[in-house]
């Protein structure tokens, strides 16, 4: 869904655009404007700050106010403090809320998020829901989450359930 | 592109100091420091041998002719900027008073000599000149000819119908020869004044010289247009001349060579395991890069400036320790190199970046290739790991182009060769040890192992990785065995190069009658007896093929020494036909192979000599590789003793 990959067979429609029809430059073109990302693992640049681990998407677009949007992401997330620490000196929670912040910082008009909640505590885990949820509607965009948490689902506007690979 | 080349030059020191680039920063700066100071030391041994050779020549290009050598040459020389000047050499009497010497009165313009130094001082020794040539009817002689004829400062001498009066001793001066007048004593003189003197006849025997001086790409045109000289005239090269001389310290520089060659392929071998660390690290990052909408132009941009930094730095440090390493290395060569080097030229410079280029590229490139092919879903797939298959292809692709790139850079195809043999080799041999290790090992039981016992069962667990480490360990304890076993055959080849009674002075012209006196001389003072050998000046005048109209075209055109002995020279080696045996009647002569192959001599064929005023001919009956080097008087055109003794010696 998210132009990461291409089906077998079919075609997937993301803002308008047939993306199995695109190249991949062209894919990345449409995720780097309009597309977030947040991850189970997190990944973040380990040798990387938290600001600059926010800064990359907006680094490849070329953008000249890339560390003022970063902050500004960091201060979302209410993580403006932790901004000069590198990834490996924040904990779960932490590097899940840069990772969010990364997420928002090209203003999507679509975030994927993948399990986002799976590598953390319940107290984490609960208070990244409650970010993500209301970066939703302070940016005003579109959540599509995979989860296995029904809790996490119900919070949802929508639920599509997936059962080896059908749609139920 | 330009985005991905912003990004890259913004994250550079973070990447370099964050590990990854580091251990491929160090190789380059090791191949670098290596390459640079082994090319800085060559090229400081070679301009120096070059300004040496120069100086022996009193130019950089000679022309010479036994006869009077058209001036056009001269205006061909000023019309390219080229300096020059004009010398005639010959034997002449001088005389003082009621006593006269043989001396080689050399005849100079004022621009002489171009190359080198000319020193004339006062009887008192306080300096007059250092270059040029003395006002016409004064003359500079050598201290040997005011000794033998008492002459004080401003004394009258006669030359040939000319009378001079002496301005200066020379102390030294460049271009000495070893020519037939050489072993004289000398005398400078104006050239204006040869006329003057009448000496100069039909057959007398002149040497007639050309000199030339001037940049290398001047010289160059000048040599392109002289297109074909007559047989008569022969070009002499400041740059042969310094190969011949610089032909020892070339063979020492073997070894820095091969030194630099190990080391050179050793930082490959690191390179590449750094850049295939480097590669599974930043597949991450690439693929976040392209899942935030880095496009292939990006990814290949941010390598690229990456790489190309790394270049930059790294070569800059590898540069600046190499000339640091070439210093040291002059300072322990300070016994063997006694001259001051010229500074080096920008070649070593070139060298080092263009060594620190391919090793770059070679190993990095097609890693390169995999991470701007990266598919961002790998990030869902958590899957950064880089396929062995591609690794293979990656490692044979380095491997070919470093033996490629070593084949051009050190132009020794057959050592290359020799190398990648062994290589391969001692690769497959260490890899079937490493394998049979991990074999054995893997029967052993680590379950309840401390210590030793886990990391050997890590050491099977990491079977590939393990071997590599067996591969490189036993690679870079391969080289070093190497490199001491040269330095030890250097070190015996030269000593043996020089026997122990080496002669450092030769006597020439001795009589016959002198032989015995001269013999009993050296018994008695030194307790050795001197090996005497003939010696005639001859001129091959012709050549021809018993039975066969050959046209010999490529005879030797000027006068060459010969001799006549019984037993083939030590330093000597018969490589065609067969030495005549003692008594034997039959007049024979046996040639050097290589002037015999550039006359296109073979045996058999009968060679008309001029010598002492006698004409004779003689068969080919052999051809002889002769070690130059030897330190034994050595000869073109050795006569078997039927034929050498009607000659006078």
């Amino acid at each position: 869904m998210a132009g990461l990959d291409l089906p077998t067979s079919g075609s997937v429609t993301l803002l308008g655009s047939d993306i199995t029809k695109l190249d991949e430059d062209k894919r990345a073109q449409i995720r780097g404007k309009d597309v977030g990302f947040v991850f189970q693992s997190f990944h973040l640049m380990p040798r990387l700050t938290a600001l600059d681990n926010v800064m990359l998407p907006l680094e490849i677009s070329g953008d000249r106010y890339a560390m003022d949007k970063a902050q500004e992401a960091l201060e979302q997330v209410g993580l403006s403090k932790r901004s000069k620490h590198f990834a490996t000196q924040l904990s779960g929670g932490e590097k899940q809320r840069v990772a969010i912040a990364r997420s928002i910082v090209n203003k999507p008009k679509i975030l994927f998020a993948d399990e986002p909640t799976g590598n953390l505590d319940i107290k984490s885990s609960g208070a990244i829901t409650d970010l993500l949820f209301s970066l939703k509607e302070l940016i005003n965009t579109t959540l599509v989450l995979v989860t296995h948490d029904l809790s996490l689902a119900e919070k949802c506007d929508e639920v599509f359930e997936l059962s080896e690979g059908q749609l139920l | 592109m330009s985005r991905g080349l912003v990004y890259g030059l913004k994250k550079f020191w973070s990447e370099i100091f964050s590990g990854d680039l580091l251990i491929l920063f160090f190789s380059i700066v090791l191949a670098v420091t290596s390459i640079s100071s082994v090319g800085f030391l060559g090229d400081r041994l070679k301009s120096s041998m070059q300004m040496q050779a120069s100086s022996i020549l009193g130019a950089d290009l000679v022309l010479r002719s036994a006869t009077e050598i058209d001036s056009k040459y001269l205006n061909l020389a000023s019309s390219l900027d080229l300096k020059s000047a004009e010398t005639a050499t010959f034997l002449s009497m001088i005389i003082a008073d009621e006593d006269n010497l043989l001396t080689s009165i050399k005849a100079v313009t004022p621009s002489y000599p171009l190359r080198g130094k000319l020193t004339v001082v006062n009887f008192d020794n306080s300096p007059i000149q250092h270059s040029g040539s003395p006002p016409q009817g004064s003359i500079w002689i050598e201290k040997k000819v005011s000794e033998s004829l008492e002459l004080n400062q401003s004394g009258n001498i006669i030359v040939g119908n000319k009378n001079f009066i002496v301005e200066g001793i020379i102390q030294d001066y460049p271009d000495r020869n070893s020519s037939f007048v050489g072993f004289y004593p000398v005398a400078i003189v104006n050239i204006n004044d040869v006329d003057a003197m009448g000496v100069i006849q039909t057959g007398s025997r002149v040497v007639y010289r050309q000199l030339f001086s001037g940049t290398q790409k001047n010289l160059d045109r000048f040599v392109e247009s002289l297109d074909t000289l007559p047989p008569n005239i022969r070009l002499q090269n400041a740059i042969d001349v310094g190969d011949n001389l610089g032909e020892d310290i070339a063979n020492s520089t073997i070894f820095f060579n091969l030194a630099s060659l190990f080391t050179i392929i050793i930082s490959v071998i690191a390179a590449m395991m750094a850049v295939r660390r480097y590669a599974s690290r930043n597949l991450l990052h690439t693929s976040l890069m392209k899942v935030f909408g880095a496009s292939k132009t990006f990814i290949l941009g941010h390598q690229i400036t990456q790489l190309f930094l790394l270049i930059i730095t790294a070569s800059s440090f590898g540069l600046i320790f190499g000339y640091a390493l070439q210093h040291l290395l002059i300072s322990t060569l300070q016994g063997i190199i006694n001259a001051d080097l010229p500074p080096p030229s920008f070649r070593p410079v070139i060298l080092g970046l263009i060594t620190a280029t391919f090793v770059v590229f070679a190993t990095a490139a097609p890693y390169i290739k995999i991470l701007s092919d990266t598919e961002p879903i790998r990030i869902l797939r958590n899957d950064f790991t880089i396929k062995l298959s591609s690794n293979f292809i990656i490692y044979l692709v380095a491997f070919f182009s470093m033996f490629g790139f070593l084949g051009i850079l050190f132009q020794d195809l057959k050592l290359i060769l020799y190398i990648v043999i062994t290589l391969v080799v001692v690769t497959f041999a260490l890899y079937s040890i490493g394998r049979l290790l991990l074999y054995a090992l893997s029967f052993m039981q680590f379950s309840n192992g401390t210590g030793w016992k886990l990391g050997l069962k890590n050491l099977v667990q990491r079977g590939n990785e393990s071997i590599l480490q067996v591969i490189i360990f036993g690679l870079s304890l391969l080289f070093l065995v190497v490199l001491a076993e040269t330095r030890t055959d250097l070190v015996d080849s030269w000593s043996e190069t020089l026997d122990e009674d080496t002669p450092n002075y030769f006597l020439f012209n001795i009589q016959e009658y002198n032989l015995k006196p001269i013999s009993n001389y050296f018994e008695d003072q030194a307790q050795i007896t001197p090996d005497f050998t003939p010696l005639i000046r001859g001129r091959l005048l012709s050549a021809k093929r018993p039975g066969s109209d050959v046209n010999f075209d490529n005879l030797m055109d000027r006068e060459a020494n010969l001799t006549w002995q019984n037993l083939l020279p030590v330093s000597n080696k018969l490589v065609a036909g067969k030495w005549w045996a003692e008594g034997d009647e039959v007049k024979e002569v046996s040639v050097d192979q290589e002037i015999a192959a550039s006359m296109d001599l073979e045996i058999g064929d009968e060679l008309t000599f001029s010598a002492g005023g006698k004409t004779f001919s003689v068969s080919v009956t052999s051809f002889r590789e002769i070690e130059w080097q030897s330190f034994s008087p050595n000869f073109f055109f050795i006569l078997s003793p039927a034929a050498g003794k009607e000659l006078p010696n």
